[in-house]
């Protein structure tokens, strides 16, 4: 043993290997690690969560844009309704101011004859008419307003303006007393 | 059929032929990394254990596996780590490190076949009495015949540190051998 040299030895190791070893082995890598990977219950999971949360973000939103839409509808009726009054009570302002505005030049005309007063009721009559048929129109404005979007008070006007006394009063016939328009009388 | 390892990293990478990829790499190195773990750990059932836990490590973390260096010492590494894990179990079942290599050199010699020559027994007790660093090296390098640039790879250290690490490993072993033959 003095001139022992290791690396002239034999590189045998002297353990016996056991028989289906490394068939053993296989079977077992294979088993935990391909069929634990392609197990159809986990994917599946994952699928069923996956649509479950899609679900109900579908649902959710569909739920709120629903909400939304009938928000807004209540609110540009509402908004129509308002127009329709605020033009009704524009209408009355008009009448009462000519009202005045008769009642004031009364006085003045001190030894006017008859015909002249009754000049003055059909002027007034007339007036009332034309009252009646801005009524009318303003709500003619008003349906325009909902489907062209926010018309001011000068382009009313400017539509009155277009109308002879007799096409008002006609239009005023036609049309019916609006009850708001009653409390004014 | 021999497959080269660049058709087993092919096959690995592609989830369709992962398991054909699986299958040719057990076949190509399960021998020499059994008995690699073998020589750490000597008892069968442990070294079955840690190849079963190496195969199954390098599968699930293939995709860090760097093609700059050799899948084969990649293989290596995994398995040098999982036999160093058991090693220190069973040496935390013992009381001292002494009744370790006493346990593990007592193991060597109820493992070793009948017919095995006694002085590869010896040389078995005697790596047992190494060192860890020593004893991978002298290992990898006695039996496996890896080149030092693959051991240095394999064991994150320098070329040189592994040619040291051999020359005293060697060293030690035939001092071991002489002592224990003159014993016997």
């Amino acid at each position: 043993m003095e001139n022992l040299d290791i690396e002239k030895l034999s590189r045998e190791t002297p353990y016996k290997l056991p028989e289906n070893t490394f068939e053993s082995v296989q079977n077992n890598v294979l088993q935990k690690t391909l069929r634990k990977t392609q197990t159809p219950v986990f994917n599946l999971k994952w699928i069923y969560a996956a649509a479950a949360v899609l679900l109900l973000i579908f649902t959710a939103n569909f739920l709120i844009n629903t909400n939304g839409k009938k928000v807004t509808t209540e609110k540009t009726q509402l908004t129509a309704q308002n127009q329709i009054v605020s033009q009704q009570n524009i209408a009355a302002q008009a009448f009462t101011s000519s009202d005045d505005a008769v009642a004031q030049n009364t006085p003045d005309m001190g030894d006017t004859n008859d015909s002249d007063v009754v000049n003055l009721t059909s002027q007034k009559g007339s007036h009332l008419n034309g009252i009646k048929q801005s009524k009318g129109n303003a709500d003619l404005a008003t349906v325009n307003k909902m489907k062209t979007n926010s018309p001011t008070e000068a382009q009313i006007d400017n539509v009155l303006d277009g109308f002879s006394s007799s096409e008002i009063a006609s239009l005023s016939n036609n049309s019916e007393q609006d009850v708001y328009l009653d409390l004014y009388n | 059929m021999n497959v080269t390892e660049q058709e087993i990293i092919e096959w690995m990478s592609k989830p369709r032929s992962q398991e054909k990829g699986l299958r040719a790499l057990m076949d190509t190195y399960q021998s020499r990394l059994y008995w690699h773990i073998r020589r750490l750990i000597v008892d069968h059932a442990l070294a079955q254990d840690v190849l079963q836990d190496t195969f199954i490590k390098a599968f699930t973390n293939f995709h860090q596996f760097k093609k700059e260096s050799k899948l084969y010492t990649w293989l290596y590494r995994i398995a040098t780590n999982e036999a160093l894990q058991q090693l220190n179990k069973m040496k935390k079942m013992q009381k001292s490190d002494e009744d370790a290599e006493y346990y593990l050199q007592n193991l060597t010699a109820d493992s070793a076949i009948a017919t095995g020559e006694e002085i590869t027994v010896l040389l078995q007790k005697a790596i047992h009495t190494l060192p860890e660093k020593q004893k991978l090296v002298f290992t990898m390098r006695y039996y496996d015949e890896m080149p030092y640039e693959e051991i240095s790879q394999v064991l994150d250290m320098s070329v040189g540190t592994c040619k040291t690490n051999y020359h005293y490993a060697k060293q030690k072993i035939e001092d071991f051998i002489k002592l224990n033959s003159e014993e016997m």
